[in-house]
């Protein structure tokens, strides 16, 4: 997927554990871990809107897209 | 009426298809037992005759004889393929069973959508498929195509349960 979730940066620059973010939120912690590590398939607003609330961010902070090699390829397949 | 998790319709059945499994193993070993003896009094043929000579007839063996007659005159060869062919019939039956028991057993446990049961019922209609060109029966074909639509069912609802679970 080409959408990178930046928790764990967010995380480490407010100084704030995973545990204390789960619980802040009220997400468990498998959960939270899920967000970090990338596996997740889609996240509800209301868990973004608490995030963003904990951590004093911008749901932009959060997110990054960065493009795939197939998609790169494609893009200068039709610009050459 | 509960049908997913303990106490419900698929416990019930995981627990009777356990039993129907022993149950039908059983009964082809006797079947086995039973038609290898009738291979050999048949292919001796002193058995029958002794019974006709001493006027010993039960009402049933009467009934059958004209069977009894036709099993008899088969070529040996073809008496004995009788028996490694019932035998592909019970283990295809037996793997049926044993499948479906594991899929009940995992509704039993409340595991639904999951990839291992859209494996377990994948080859099930693949095990079926193989019992009706065996048995050529076209009820377990028509089952075999059911299953194969369930197949695709619960890869869909897999998919949304996977889809469900990774939502934060």
């Amino acid at each position: 997927m080409s959408i990178i979730f930046r928790l764990d940066r967010v995380m480490a620059d407010r100084k704030m554990s995973l545990n204390e973010l789960a619980r802040r939120i009220q997400l468990t912690d498998s959960n939270l871990s899920i967000l970090k590590t990338g596996k997740a398939k889609a996240i509800r607003v209301l868990t973004l809107d608490a995030i963003c609330r904990e951590l004093n961010c911008q749901p932009g902070d959060l997110l990054e897209y960065q493009a795939d090699e197939l998609t790169t390829d494609k893009e200068g397949g039709g610009t050459e | 009426m509960k049908y997913f998790g303990k106490k419900s319709l698929s416990s019930f059945l995981s627990s009777f298809l356990r039993v129907l499994w022993h149950i039908v193993l059983v009964f082809s070993i006797i079947a086995a037992v039973f038609g290898t003896v009738m291979i050999i009094i048949s292919s001796g043929d002193h058995v029958m005759t002794e019974l006709a000579k001493c006027n010993i007839t039960v009402p049933e063996m009467e009934a059958n004889d004209k069977d009894w007659e036709t099993f008899r005159n088969l070529p040996l060869g073809v008496k004995f393929f009788i028996m490694p062919y019932m035998a592909a019939v019970v283990a295809l039956l037996l793997k049926i069973i044993t499948r479906a028991q594991q899929l009940f057993s995992n509704f039993k446990n409340d595991v639904v959508f999951n990839k291992t049961n859209v494996h377990l019922i994948s080859k099930m209609s693949r095990l079926m498929i193989a019992f009706s060109i065996v048995t050529f029966s076209f009820y377990s074909l028509l089952v075999s195509i059911i299953l194969l639509m369930l197949c695709e069912i619960f890869k869909s609802g897999t998919a949304l349960q996977e889809e469900h679970d990774l939502t934060v």
